[in-house]
């Protein structure tokens, strides 16, 4: 007998077992048809993933990717630049096995490998090499350009390699590098790093250095922070290339000046590869993943909890990639976002709220069995000549990154689009951040407009980023300049590639969480494709207290600055939460349709120490409930029923009489204030069906239907984009601005590009849609269980 | 010291190449998520290759060539630069080895429901099954390229093989209930 969970089952039916081993497990087999038939199964299963891998595009490297690497291996092996090991002492994991091995070999051929011993080639020339440079440079520091997918790295040429030899240990000594030549073309705002295992001071030179007695460093100028780690090994950022190739054109020295070194002690510098000058690489795009919610029950989980959210930026970078013919990326279709982005002409408040608050329901037009409940806010709106004084930091990245013509150039349009729209009494103040940070404009009074509009001309890209220095630079001067009872708001412009300085994301959110007490808002704007970290801008406008819009051309510059100018810069209402109670009575299962990353806990709801979204003058925030009415089959379950607990609710709770929905319940704060009042609204199901649902409510529901064709997402329902269309097409209204007809015609483009998605029935898996993408994402197969291939 | 000059080794870089590029790129891909991406850490995987002794690798070169891969992919990924694993773009195509799909429309289906059941499994599973029966990799070559050991490889294919023939319905319905199966008295005892 064996047990039909023995991997030894697999392993045999794959003949992975050694000559004992399959001995034994024959013996096992004897007598025990179960196990046999497991064996079987286990061939066929490999047979048929074998074919299936098979079936599966390859992928090919380009010409010219081949061509290089041919091109390498023809070169006399002199001339080959040394091979050095895997990044293997730095990582975490196993050493790879063959490392070893590797590092014997390498002793024969004597090829360096780092973390072990060095080892020299053996041949007579070298030798002789080796000697002369020994003589040559008594103490130079060992430069080996290192490979390593981390920072896009080139390895430096042999002839410039030259080696340290230890120190006496007590003085900090000074060496210079000789220089590498750069690779052709090498360019760009990546950071150079150099590793040590020993403390070094260290910086990019163009000329020779620095004076070794006074133990002065001199660096040009840029950033050389160095960090101990861990592993001993340090760490330091030497700037850019771009800081270095302004001065030498073609080769980079660095110089160091070091403590105690030991004998050998490799020092690494990476070199980040030279940017193609066109910076737009999808690759750099950087989404943030959210589980869409699932179907929850009013008996298991009666609250709906979730902070509002104002940002369009989701909808204008869906709407640069489908006119860029490139499929979004799911993560990046923020549902709540596309529906946020049109004007709805929601009825304004009429008391002292600074929102009013409309529930509508219909028919759930991709659904029809649910309901659909739409909750929208519309915020005050304030005339320009009422408008508060502002007090405007912009605070503006000019790194080599946003050298492209959608980049800087449009970022001043952008602003001076803004400026346009200030009054006397506003003030605005420049802040640029790139290698260093500084002030392009003191605080400046809109009665000089043009003394604005020429510092914003004035901007030009260059050097790498210094995001963190900015920012405290920006709200720095804004709080000097504070004005209470105004608009004091930080407005950044970037695409988001925050590369020196504080870096990791999460300290660069610690550092804007701080900022926001100081109660100075942000808004932050991002520009061009490629370097866009989509996700970055949006949790800095989250932890700050802002906005986030994506720019991709003038018009959208126009409706975030002058259309809705009154929204992006006055907030009349911050931290604006959301909680909903469904009656079970009523409510069989319901659904938040989007919001996934603004989720909260239901206690989070009355505590206003969490934080929640802001709301601009005139704002409208539009959210969906899709409901399936008690008595309604409930959609399938997400997770297998319950064993200990009743999947059907019970009939309804005792002195649940009310025939209510839900409950609507909002808090939020004054814009400088500090607790939270409280509305709450309940509302009664009208019982309206979906053609007398009005305009507004049927756009916004086709724009939701949209985000979920276009993710793939499971809970689309009978929704297609030929559906959409025919919703949205009906639901135009009066399309101020003509965003709604701009709007049908993106749908229609995803849908000559992408085709529609396959079916959500449970039938057998169709072919895959085109174009092609690889059957191996996530499925959009129905989540009930296995349904029987075809026999 | 081995012969690593000449148009001998470069024959030899051309032809590993050859066998191995479209698989190690399908690889990478899988594990950065991007076409573009794993393009560029293959072909420094093949340059690598370039510099390396010959002799030394030649005996072992599919685990080196998906070893080195898989170390650059794991780097990129920890710089959390690679793309969400949905958006892979297909820009260039081979033609895939057609002879050992089964034209039948039944084959086709139950392809694609493989793969489609096969993305659903956890991460690590998913990178070993495509080790073993689409790069033809060896337990003991999977270990070595994923640092596992041979027997843990062993653990993961039979998990993978599990849940796969679970969710696909290829295993006869035979009961898996424990009294049905088991006997009373356990003579030989349970392996």
């Amino acid at each position: 007998m064996i047990r039909i969970d023995d991997p030894r089952l697999s392993a045999y039916a794959l003949g992975e077992l050694p000559a004992g081993a399959t001995a034994e497990v024959e013996r096992l087999l004897e007598g025990d048809p179960e196990a046999v038939a497991v064996v079987e199964d286990v061939r066929a299963m490999a047979g048929t993933l074998a074919a299936a891998f098979s079936t599966e595009p390859a992928v090919a490297l380009t010409e010219s990717q081949r061509a290089a690497v041919v091109e390498e291996a023809a070169q006399p092996s002199e001339a080959r630049a040394p091979m050095l090991a895997i990044v293997g002492t730095r990582r975490r994991e196993a050493r790879p096995w063959y490392a070893w091995t590797l590092a014997a070999a390498a002793a024969a051929a004597g090829i360096l490998v780092i973390g072990g011993p060095l080892q020299r080639r053996v041949s007579r020339e070298e030798t002789a090499r080796a000697q002369r440079e020994a003589e040559h440079n008594a103490r130079v520091a060992e430069v080996v350009g290192f490979a390593s997918a981390d920072y896009d790295v080139e390895i430096a040429q042999a002839s410039d390699i030259a080696r340290l030899l230890g120190t006496d240990g007590s003085k900090a000594q000074v060496h210079e590098f000789r220089s590498f030549k750069l690779p052709q073309g090498a360019s760009g705002p990546g950071r150079i790093v150099l590793e040590s295992s020993a403390p070094v001071i260290a910086g990019l030179r163009s000329a020779p250095l620095l004076n070794p007695s006074s133990g002065t460093f001199f660096n040009n100028g840029r950033d050389g922070d160095l960090r101990g780690r861990a592993e001993n090994v340090f760490v330091g950022h030497l700037g850019s290339l771009d800081d270095v190739t302004n001065g030498l054109r073609d080769r980079l020295s660095v110089s160091l000046a070091s403590g105690p070194v030991t004998a050998g002690a490799p020092v690494v510098v990476r070199i980040p590869r030279a940017h193609t000058a066109d910076n737009d690489r999808m690759s750099a795009e950087a989404y943030v993943a959210a589980a869409e919610s699932p179907y929850l029950r009013p008996t298991d989980a009666p609250l709906s909890t979730f902070s509002i959210d104002v940002d369009t930026a989701s909808y204008a970078n869906v709407r640069r990639m489908i006119t860029a013919g490139i499929r979004p990326p799911p993560d990046a279709v923020r549902l709540e976002e596309l529906v946020n982005y049109f004007p709805y002409a929601y009825p304004a408040p009429t008391g002292t709220d600074p929102f009013a608050v409309h529930l509508e329901t219909a028919n759930c037009p991709w659904n029809l069995e649910h309901r659909l409940v739409r909750v929208a806010l519309k915020g005050r709106e304030i005339a320009r000549k009422e408008r508060p004084a502002s007090n405007l930091v912009f605070l503006v990245d000019v790194s080599g990154s946003m050298d492209a013509p959608a980049k800087l150039p449009l970022v001043k349009a952008s602003l001076r689009m803004l400026v346009d729209e200030l009054n006397e009494r506003d003030t605005v103040t420049i802040v640029v951040y790139a290698g260093a940070s500084g002030v392009a404009l003191q605080t400046t009074t809109c009665e000089k407009k043009d003394v604005i509009r020429e510092a914003i001309d004035r901007l030009t890209p260059g050097g790498s980023t210094n995001g963190a220095a900015g920012i405290e630079l920006a709200y720095q001067l804004a709080a000097e300049r504070f004005v209470a009872g105004g608009v004091n708001r930080v407005i950044l412009a970037t695409d988001g590639d925050f590369n020196v300085g504080v870096t990791s994301r999460d300290d660069l959110l610690k550092l804007i969480e701080e900022k926001a007490k100081s109660k100075i808002f942000l808004t932050t704007l991002g520009y061009g494709m490629g370097n866009l970290k989509d996700a970055t801008l949006e949790m800095l406008a989250d932890k700050g207290n802002g906005t986030y819009g994506y720019v991709d051309t003038t018009r959208e510059a126009h409706k975030l600055l002058v259309e809705e100018a009154g929204g992006t810069l006055v907030t009349i209402a911050k931290d604006v939460k959301v909680q909903v109670e469904f009656n079970p009575k009523t409510v069989g299962a319901y659904r938040l349709v989007g919001y996934d990353n603004r989720l909260l806990a239901a206690k989070d709801f009355a505590d206003d120490t969490k934080d929640a979204g802001e709301i601009g003058a005139g704002h409208t925030v539009t959210a969906f409930y899709e409901v399936v009415p008690a008595g309604k089959p409930l959609p399938k379950p997400e997770v297998d029923p319950l064993r200990y607990q009743p999947v059907v609710p019970p009939a309804g709770p005792a002195g649940a009489t009310s025939d209510e929905l839900l409950t609507v319940k909002l808090r939020w704060k004054a814009p400088e204030g500090d607790v939270s009042t409280l509305r709450e609204l309940p509302y009664t199901d009208t019982g309206a069906s979906y053609e007398k649902a009005s305009t507004d409510f049927r756009f916004a529901a086709s724009v939701a239907s949209f985000a979920m064709v276009l993710r793939g997402s499971p809970h689309r329902g009978t929704g297609t984009y030929e559906a959409v269309l025919e919703l949205a097409t009906s639901a135009l209204g009066d399309d101020p601005g003509g965003w709604r007809k701009e709007f049908v015609e993106i749908v229609g483009r995803a849908k000559t590009q992408f085709g529609e998605p396959a079916p959500l029935a449970a039938k057998a898996p169709p072919a895959p849609p085109a174009p092609p993408s690889p059957p191996a994402s996530p499925p959009t197969a129905p989540a009930d269980g296995p349904v029987a291939p075809p026999r | 010291m081995s012969d690593d000059a000449g148009p001998e080794f470069a024959a030899w870089v051309k032809d590993a190449l050859e066998r191995f590029e479209g698989p190690l790129t399908t690889y990478v891909r899988h594990l950065v998520g991007d076409a573009e991406r794993a393009r560029d850490l293959v072909q420094e995987a093949f340059l690598r290759l370039c510099r390396q002794d010959r002799a030394a690798i030649e005996p072992a070169l599919a685990p080196w060539l998906y070893t080195v891969c898989r170390n650059l992919s794991m780097d990129e990924r920890r710089k959390g630069r690679h793309m969400p694993r949905t958006n892979v773009e297909v820009l260039e195509e081979r033609p895939t080895r057609a002879g050992t799909v089964e034209d039948a429309a039944e084959g086709r289906d139950l392809a694609a429901r493989a793969l489609v059941e096969v993305a659903r499994l956890p991460e690590g599973l998913q990178e070993v099954l495509r080790l073993k029966f689409a790069h033809g990799l060896s337990y003991v070559e999977i270990a070595q390229v994923t640092g596992l050991s041979p027997g843990h490889v062993g653990v993961k294919i039979h998990q993978g093989m599990t849940a796969l023939r679970k969710r696909m319905g290829v295993l006869a319905p035979v009961a898996l209930s424990v009294s049905a199966t088991v006997p009373a008295v356990t003579e030989g005892g349970v392996s």
